[in-house]
């Protein structure tokens, strides 16, 4: 008993430790991100700039670190509304089908996700404006038609499931099914997903920044990795720095994710 | 489940390789053109040869009345001719006619029309073409100019032809200000006396056949062409290329010009660059993330050019809403911004500090030295004491502004730049960036509501008229789009007095005067001119200028 | 059967016009068009020239009309935008293709390596999630480096940097297919009875058919954002990038015509989403 107490406080130790690393490369911020000095423009890393710098003279590991900061609040807010909005349809999905009337709304999401993405986005920063919560907004909406599609067919896999026939064989009531027993096997393949798709809103960002979504001089990690391609070969460190920061944060949180679920 | 695994391997292998032969496609070198040249009409010199340009745009239209795009008008320029043309050197020259005269008070101009001048035979529609260019094409050209639907272009005539208004609007049913004196003679009219022949240098005075349009349909000159000039446009394929033959009936075919002209439109800069370098195009443009590169292959004997543009890069301030209608807010901006840390160490390789408001392609661009003497000096301790007796005047303890930018590296750079430099030097002013997409920001500027916004403008041809556009009262022509909502008595009286200068020193002079009182009454923030820079393969020579950047007709030439 | 056709043209006809109400929230394109001419006159003639003062209802059926006779005209090149669009689509197909070759090819490698043995599974397992949650545009930007640096063809690259997700994606989701399927009391049972392997595979492809599915739909949202990054990112003129641009400079005729063409292919895959499902999975035949 003692020593199982032990490996599963070992195992929430080590799990939330990818946690604590994910969060630390938000703070790797040494300058002020905003600080314009045209005299230090593209400048290699040194030991002063250990991200060099842009061409403002800002130091691109303190925009890399505060643009993933924001990238992470934007995106994973904008996740957190789309999945949950994807939960509370596949319910009343499941609600309406009971009745009869599935096509009352399955209709309308399948036609949501014909729109093409950046047309929404477009449409939705013409409305919204560039605010914060317009874009966790718009982006929450561009995942949400996709995202319901794929917990549907998540939740009716695992419907299909023998313990899950057997369970309604033997009467058990549906929320229970529902939640206990369904929820249970699907979850983390749907939280697997949203991990991914939150990868894909943090990329999006960069690109609804085109369109007025962004506010600098904030940074935001995509748009800061988008802009520097150009620059690849002549100031390689404008997409270095960022794009492994980025690469390293989302690896982690991902880790983190993946061993959180796993005891499941 | 080993054996299984191996199953599935071999056959998405195999699946595989079948997909990839069938899908693979072998890299092409250059582009033939795929469509039938007009043979019976094509040149044909002693050395025939193909010029490979790069272009970054798409055509929007072939029609002279609807473009509005420079780089259009760069293609066209090859294709159609006015009655005036544009020399390498940026100044005008005879075009369809071959001399002018005017009155003694420059309120008519007589122009006499070159005999013979062929126009391009016409594709697509059983039009039957003139002989020659005559009076009436003239005529029916600049009625089409006015009043065409869709047209963009009737501004030319408007404030100065006399009859032009009235015919725009539809008041009446011929152009008062147009005499026909012969088939080779044409009078025209103005309502004061101005400097007519830089104005026909615009494509929308381009010429063509007299009742091309009836014939031939509304939309025919969006797509076809039946220009004079020395290159027919033979081909345009969206995204892909732009193909231009030499007309044979042309009057002066240089002798080493290019039979043919290709131009490969590129999605990005990168990668003409990399074409170039490949070998696969004779001149490429450089920009600002290309220039070390296109350095580099400079160093491996090829030429780079660079010429300034006829451009301006700078930040609109509505002189009418406060806080920018008092001047002492709109110079203290002014002598913030340290414009050299901008053009030299921020935007490098964008172009150079801009600090009065004539472009440097200019005859009138008193050169950069002077212009830095005379024009808005950095001088923050100034500007600090401006704001805080602004302040004190309307009772307030800080400014808050809010600069508009349109999305893209350039204006992005551009406005934080700004707001660092006035937010450092201006401590009690604070200003917040908006980015909107650029058509919201032309809806913006253009339906009056803009307030402090990053713009620029880019005049392709030669008229000095044309660099005060944006500055006259009024939001409608005949006297510009004032996006800086700009209104002084003495600017006008002065422009008029400039423009009616029929002595081009005289009107260098005038516009030097008007550039003195805008710079005195602070109007906007000028900031950057553009530098053209292009990379021509070793043998290669095409004379660029700062207006339309590359005109093939001109001496474009092969040493290979 | 039929109220499934119904329920699709509805889809269709639903999506198109949800495309078409944005077009009422975005910027006046009318002040595009006329570029730094715009003065009031100009402007209203633009409008005037592009029929965008019509009543919703009669603009909306000129469109559906001008698109199906092929005759709707981009407003920036004023060239038909069906042929545009299918010389377009040909592009981006070649990038596609390439994808699709690559997500075989890294798929398949990736099943068999998870298959081979326990440690090359953790191995593979654990470097295909690190390399799921890279953006696209990460490995874009490398890949389009590389090409330039190494001269490797561009629709390769670009359909390598396209597959990387959806592969990982597909090898993972049969990966867990099978190994369900493997626990499954049919399976077991018919191991028990000594039934050969291929006979097993047969069954255990029914399997299959709800990753199928889903990688579908996730293959769809992803190919559409990465396809138009992808080809941004490269060069690539293809219908993403053209797309991009488009929307960028309110080329509306050209949104209509690619929401147009989204909304059915949309249909049409869920449509033959429907049918490998019905072909491989017997029991849901019943589920329509």
């Amino acid at each position: 008993m003692h020593g199982e107490a032990r490996t599963n406080l070992a195992d929430h130790l080590r799990t939330s430790m990818w946690f604590v690393l994910g969060l630390a490369l938000c703070l790797l911020v040494f300058h002020d991100p905003l600080k314009v000095s045209p005299e230090t423009a593209l400048r290699p890393p040194s030991f002063t700039f250990p991200g060099g710098t842009d061409r403002l003279g800002r130091d691109v590991l303190a925009r890399a670190s505060a643009g993933f900061k924001a990238s992470l609040g934007v995106a994973g807010t904008a996740e957190i509304i789309s999945l949950g909005a994807s939960l509370i349809a596949n319910l009343l999905l499941l609600l309406l089908a009971k009745v009869r009337l599935k096509a009352l709304l399955s209709v309308p999401l399948l036609a949501l996700r014909t729109v093409p993405p950046f047309l929404t986005g477009l449409a939705l920063a013409a409305l919204l404006g560039a605010t914060n919560w317009g874009l966790i907004i718009a982006l929450a909406m561009i995942s949400f038609p996709f995202e319901v599609a794929v917990v549907e067919e998540e939740i009716n896999a695992s419907i299909e499931m023998p313990h899950i026939e057997g369970a309604r064989a033997i009467g058990l009531p549906f929320y229970m099914i529902l939640f206990r027993h369904v929820g249970t096997i699907a979850a983390p393949r749907i939280m697997r997903y949203a991990l991914l798709d939150f990868v894909g809103l943090v990329a999006f960002e960069a690109l609804l920044g085109f369109v007025g979504m962004t506010r600098p001089p904030a940074p935001s990690i995509g748009a800061e990795i988008y802009n520097a391609g150009p620059y690849v070969a002549i100031y390689p460190w404008l997409f270095l720095v960022p794009g492994l920061l980025l690469a390293a944060g989302l690896i982690v949180f991902n880790a983190g994710f993946t061993r959180a679920l796993k005891g499941r | 489940m080993k054996g299984v695994t191996k199953w599935i391997l071999l056959a998405i292998l195999v699946l595989a390789v079948v997909v990839a032969f069938v899908f693979y496609k072998k890299q092409t070198k250059t582009v033939e053109p795929k469509a039938k040249p007009r043979i019976a009409q094509a040149i044909k010199t002693s050395k025939e040869w193909v010029l490979r340009d790069s272009a970054m745009s798409n055509m929007t239209s072939f029609d002279p009345v609807k473009i509005v795009d420079a780089f259009s008008v760069n293609v066209l320029a090859n294709v159609y001719e006015g009655l005036v043309n544009v020399s390498p050197e940026g100044r005008p020259v005879p075009g369809l006619a071959k001399s002018w005269e005017h009155s003694p008070d420059g309120k008519a101009w007589t122009f006499h029309l070159k005999k013979g001048v062929k126009f391009h035979p016409v594709t697509g529609c059983n039009f039957k073409v003139p002989e020659e260019v005559t009076a009436k094409d003239v005529l029916y050209s600049f009625k089409r100019a006015l009043s065409a639907p869709g047209a963009v272009t009737s501004w030319i005539f408007t404030d100065i032809m006399e009859g032009a208004l009235e015919f725009a609007k539809g008041e009446s049913k011929e152009i008062k200000g147009i005499e026909i004196v012969d088939p080779y003679t044409i009078k025209i009219h103005l309502k004061k006396p101005y400097f007519l022949v830089t104005r026909l240098t615009f494509n929308g005075t381009w010429i063509y056949p007299a009742g091309i349009v009836e014939a031939c349909g509304e939309d025919y000159l969006s797509s076809h062409e039946v220009g004079t000039g020395p290159y027919m446009l033979e081909e345009f394929v969206p995204d892909d290329r732009i193909v231009l033959t030499g007309f044979k009936a042309y009057r002066q075919i240089h002798e080493k010009a290019p039979a043919r002209v290709v131009i490969r439109i590129f999605s990005d800069p990168l990668a003409a660059m990399e074409s170039f370098a490949a070998g696969d195009l004779d001149i490429v443009e450089a920009g600002i993330s290309t220039l070390p590169k296109a350095r580099g292959l400079a160093e491996e004997g090829n030429n780079l050019v660079s010429v300034p543009a006829n451009y301006l890069d700078y930040i609109v301030m509505n002189n009418k809403k406060a806080p920018f209608d008092d001047i002492r807010v709109r110079r203290a901006l002014n002598m913030v911004i340290d414009r050299e840390a901008l053009a030299h160490q921020v935007l490098k390789g964008f172009g150079t500090s801009a600090y009065g408001f004539i472009p440097p392609f200019s005859p009138a661009f008193r050169g950069f030295d002077r212009i830095k003497e005379q024009g808005f000096k950095f001088n923050p301790a100034e500007a600090r004491s401006l704001i805080e007796t602004y302040l004190k005047d309307k009772s307030k303890q800080t400014l808050e502004l809010e600069l508009v930018i349109d999305s893209g590296e350039v204006p992005e750079t551009i406005g934080q730049f700004v707001k660092a430099q006035v937010e450092n030097n201006l401590p009690n002013v604070h200003v917040s960036l908006k980015k909107i997409t650029w058509p919201a920001m032309l809806q913006m500027a253009f339906g009056g509501e803009g307030v402090f916004y990053r713009f620029w403008w880019n005049i392709v041809i030669p008229g000095e008229d044309l660099y005060f556009l944006f500055y006259f009262p009024g939001q409608d022509p005949p006297h510009g789009f004032n996006l800086s909502c700009y209104d002084s008595k003495e600017f006008l009286t002065e422009y008029e007095t400039a423009m009616a200068g029929l002595d081009a020193n005289r009107r260098y002079q005038g516009v030097q005067q008007l550039e003195d009182i805008m710079i005195r009454d602070a109007v906007a923030i000028p900031l950057l001119h553009k530098t053209f820079y292009f990379l021509e393969k070793k043998g290669i020579t095409c004379p660029v200028n700062g207006l339309l950047k590359k005109p093939y007709i001109y001496s474009t030439s092969s040493e290979n | 059967m039929l109220t499934y056709a119904f329920r699709s043209v509805f889809v269709v006809i639903l999506g198109i016009l949800f495309s078409f109400a944005l077009f009422y929230v975005l910027p006046d394109p009318a002040y595009r068009v006329a570029g730094g001419f715009a003065d009031k006159a100009t402007v209203a003639s633009i409008r005037k020239n592009l029929h965008l003062d019509e009543p919703i209802a009669e603009r909306f059926v000129t469109l559906v009309s001008d698109t199906a006779r092929g005759r709707l005209k981009s407003f920036y090149t004023n060239r038909p935008v069906i042929g545009l669009a299918i010389d377009k689509l040909k592009v981006s197909l070649a990038v596609a293709g390439w994808g699709l070759v690559f997500i075989f090819v890294l798929g398949g490698l990736l099943v068999a390596g998870q298959g081979m043995s326990r440690r090359l599974k953790r191995w593979v397992e654990m470097l295909s999630n690190t390399a799921a949650v890279v953006p696209v545009f990460i490995s874009a930007i490398l890949l389009l480096f590389a090409s330039t640096k190494w001269g490797l063809p561009k629709d390769a690259c670009a359909g390598l940097a396209l597959a990387i997700f959806p592969s990982i994606l597909l090898s993972s989701n049969i990966v867990l297919r099978l190994e369900e399927a493997k626990q499954a009391p049919h399976t077991l049972i018919a191991r028990a009875f000594g039934l050969g392997r291929f006979v097993m595979f047969r069954r255990m492809i029914h399997e299959l058919a709800p990753s199928f599915i889903i990688l579908s739909n996730a293959l769809i949202f992803f190919l559409i954002a990465g396809l138009a990054v992808v080809e941004e990112i490269f060069g690539i003129p293809g219908i993403g990038h053209w797309f991009l641009q488009s929307a960028l400079r309110l080329d509306l005729p050209v949104l209509f015509a690619v929401s147009v063409l989204l909304s059915l292919g949309v249909v049409a895959l869920d449509m033959f989403n429907k049918i490998v499902v019905w072909v491989l999975d017997p029991r849901q035949r019943n589920a329509w």
